[in-house]
């Protein structure tokens, strides 16, 4: 397992995998009821016009979201 | 049946965008619009069908992920819940999303019983190569699961003869309980001894939201467990061939370019712009001559019949005119309702959010804000209603207040009459461009200002799906379309009626020349303020009367002026009387100093809050005084 990072410091197209959300309560809840949830897999499909919001694909849809939103998502790489 | 006759309450719950509102709609045979949208069903929608000399009353409600009690859709859902037992849970799963559906399920499973299973969207999961095998999850979870394409046909009795089985407990009913890791079984233990004496029956449920409330891991633990056991099943019921690039992902690659998607959306919409105003043009002529018409038949008829002359000038020139006015509006808002109908049920708004959102953002106001903004310079009623889609309260309020600036054509129409009368041509082609960007900027500074006056409640969150296109439903974009301008008219009817005797009234009394009507009088005292910004009492009654309707400035100008009379026509007259500067001061306060009454009244009953409007009213007029007085002295100087 690699060293964790935020999502949004992740990069394009690469197999990550979801070790720990953070930020408030109802932004929490929110992700994590969405099925962004620790152990989940997520990848970086591709950034709007001036790089935010992020398109991601988590348990098999695409989902959008804020550059940082992204930030309180933290990943690891998969070997 | 056991000879029970006692109605049943269906309630229905799902994630958004599962087609819980196009199912509701076949059941019931409503047409409450469906959209592709997370929070558009705003409202708790319940309605009563008979079923075998029963009454079954389904209520459909927001879109939700789970139970948390963050957004205004989650909160809704749980006090509708706590305050109206419900004798059946209808979970609606989309085939296409399976785990955050039955992720739903199964925290649904926990907290209530009966509860019953709709798996929708079982067509598209098809043609993408998904099956989903229905009885599995039935048999797996013990619950009835009725498979059913709701847009497309639908065994609504096969339907509610499961709800009456599940209702009556026909059906065996089992309490669902996901077994959790082991500290958080050990802290439910700790939790249930303690809380037995005062909480009722078995609340597992309950002790985990307290569980999760109290501590962050817990948190991520529970939800994360229960994520496992949807994942879980969904690879144990659906059977998925590896799919490709869907055709949706194609579409994507350009509609969601990182350099033509820009370019393609703003194609899009001045595609549907243009074919509004192409399709709508002839026929709202036809209306307002429709009316003109009528007016003049239904006169010549009250006068034979010796109806008296006051009256009949008021129905035919107050009333039949203010109306036809409106009217005429009809056919282009009907148009634009079946434009944002598809934006809507294709999925092509969630990609506008997309696309917008960083600049919007940047302004203050969400991505989804655009929308209604874009659609406001159709019509500043169609981005009123379109603020629709923003879920909290204080990003719709933004976005109603702002759309209330946007440049109408009723306004541009007026607009362009006097910059065209005033300039030259590269000059008028400055004008213009200057008045709309002057618009902008105050579109901008609204939005800035509301944040002084309202609480923004919570952080807004951005975070949502992004779901395939789907093809839309001719049926739905025709019921939708109809609905919606139906129910326009149904709510403006009153005030347009009233409007229009009002302003006839002001107009034409007392009797004799105009100069001496009430509306002069008015406008002759409030010249002093008009003054300020060089304007006479004659384009104060012009700014009065546009209140009514924003088109109908340069009528009133030419009864003013008395254009009729005159031998020139309206556009020299108004050369000889008004110099350059206070015809583009005149059009600078027109284009912001207030919306017309029709968007008055739609801001009050989308908002349902008369501070609103006030706060709109108040705003356009300070704005349109300040950059009024601001243009008239700065214009002097030069």
């Amino acid at each position: 397992m690699q060293k964790d990072i935020t999502l949004d410091a992740a990069a394009m197209e690469q197999e990550l995998k979801v070790t720990e959300i953070q930020g408030s309560n109802a932004q929490k809840t929110k992700m994590l009821q969405m099925g962004i949830t620790p152990g989940t897999s997520v990848r970086i499909l591709r950034r709007a016009p001036m790089a935010d919001p992020v398109e991601i694909k988590v348990r098999g849809t695409r989902m959008v979201l804020r550059r940082d939103e992204c930030h309180n998502i933290r990943v690891a790489g998969v070997e | 049946m056991n000879g029970n006759s006692h109605p049943v309450h269906v309630a229905i719950i799902g994630n958004p965008n599962v087609g819980k509102s196009a199912l509701f709609n076949s059941i019931t045979g409503a047409s409450q619009i469906i959209g592709n949208w997370c929070g558009k069903t705003t409202e708790v929608c319940t309605m009563a069908v008979q079923y075998e000399h029963r009454t079954i009353h389904f209520t459909d409600l927001p879109g939700i992920y789970g139970y948390g009690n963050h957004s205004s859709e989650e909160i809704l859902v749980n006090d509708f819940l706590r305050e109206t037992p419900s004798d059946v849970i209808m979970v609606v799963i989309d085939a296409m999303n399976l785990e955050r559906g039955l992720y739903l399920l199964l925290e649904t499973l926990e907290r209530f019983s009966p509860v019953m299973v709709v798996l929708n969207k079982m067509d598209t999961a098809a043609e993408q190569d998904v099956v989903v095998f229905h009885d599995r999850l039935e048999t797996e979870l013990q619950v009835p699961v009725s498979p059913e394409i709701a847009t497309g046909r639908l065994n609504a009795e096969e339907l509610f003869a499961t709800v009456l089985q599940v209702a009556d407990h026909v059906l065996p009913v089992r309490n669902y309980a996901i077994r959790y890791g082991e500290k958080i079984e050990k802290s439910l233990k700790e939790l249930t001894q303690s809380a037995a004496s005062y909480l009722p029956g078995s609340q597992r449920w309950l002790l985990l939201k307290q569980l999760e409330s109290e501590n962050d891991s817990m948190q991520s633990e529970i939800i994360s467990t229960r994520y496992n056991v949807a994942e879980d099943i969904a690879t144990r019921i659906a059977a998925k061939r590896q799919a490709g690039e869907t055709f949706s992902d194609r579409i994507d690659r350009w509609t969601l370019h990182r350099i033509w998607g820009v370019p393609i959306m703003l194609l899009a919409f001045g595609l549907m712009f243009y074919l509004t105003f192409a399709v709508s043009r002839p026929i709202s002529e036809w209306v307002v001559e429709g009316f003109d018409t009528m007016g003049e038949m239904l006169g010549r008829g009250l006068l034979a019949v010796n109806f008296p002359q006051l009256l009949t000038n008021l129905l035919v020139d107050g009333i039949m005119k203010g109306v036809g006015a409106t009217m005429g509006f009809l056919p282009q808002m009907a148009v634009f309702f079946l434009f944002y109908t598809l934006i809507q049920d294709s999925g092509y708004l969630v990609r506008v959010v997309f696309l917008a959102d960083r600049v919007m953002s940047a302004m203050g106001m969400d991505g989804k804000t655009f929308l209604p903004l874009v659609l406001g310079c159709s019509c500043n009623v169609n981005g009123i209603l379109a603020s629709r889609i923003l879920s909290s309260r204080y990003d719709r309020t933004v976005a109603i207040l702002v759309s209330s600036y946007a440049p109408c054509p009723a306004r541009l129409g007026v607009t362009v009459f006097l910059v065209s009368a005033f300039f030259p041509s590269t000059a008028a082609t400055f004008v213009m461009l200057s008045l709309l960007g002057i618009s902008l900027c105050l579109m901008v500074f609204v939005a800035y200002v509301v944040s002084w006056f309202i609480p923004r409640d919570g952080e807004s969150s951005f975070l949502m799906e992004l779901p395939p296109y789907q093809r839309p439903k001719m049926q739905s974009l025709a019921a939708s379309t109809a609905w919606m301008t139906l129910n326009f008219v149904h709510r403006i009817r009153n005030v347009i009626i009233a409007a229009s005797i009002v302003m006839w009234c002001l107009s034409n009394f007392p009797a004799g020349p105009f100069d001496h009507s009430y509306i002069a009088q008015i406008g002759q005292v409030l010249e002093p303020v008009g003054r300020l910004m060089g304007l006479n009492w004659q384009l104060i009654v012009a700014l009065l009367l546009g209140i009514a309707a924003k088109e109908s400035a340069l009528s009133s100008l030419g009864i003013i002026y008395h254009a009729a009379q005159d031998s020139g026509n309206l556009a020299e007259i108004l050369l000889r009387n008004i110099s350059p500067l206070t015809a583009f001061t005149f059009m600078l306060v027109y284009m912001i100093y207030t919306p017309c009454v029709t968007t008055l009244v739609t801001m009050y009953q989308e908002t349902k809050d008369w501070r609103i409007v006030l706060y709109g009213i108040a705003g356009s007029f300070v704005s349109a005084l300040v950059l009024g007085i601001a243009a008239f002295h700065l214009g002097q100087m030069f």
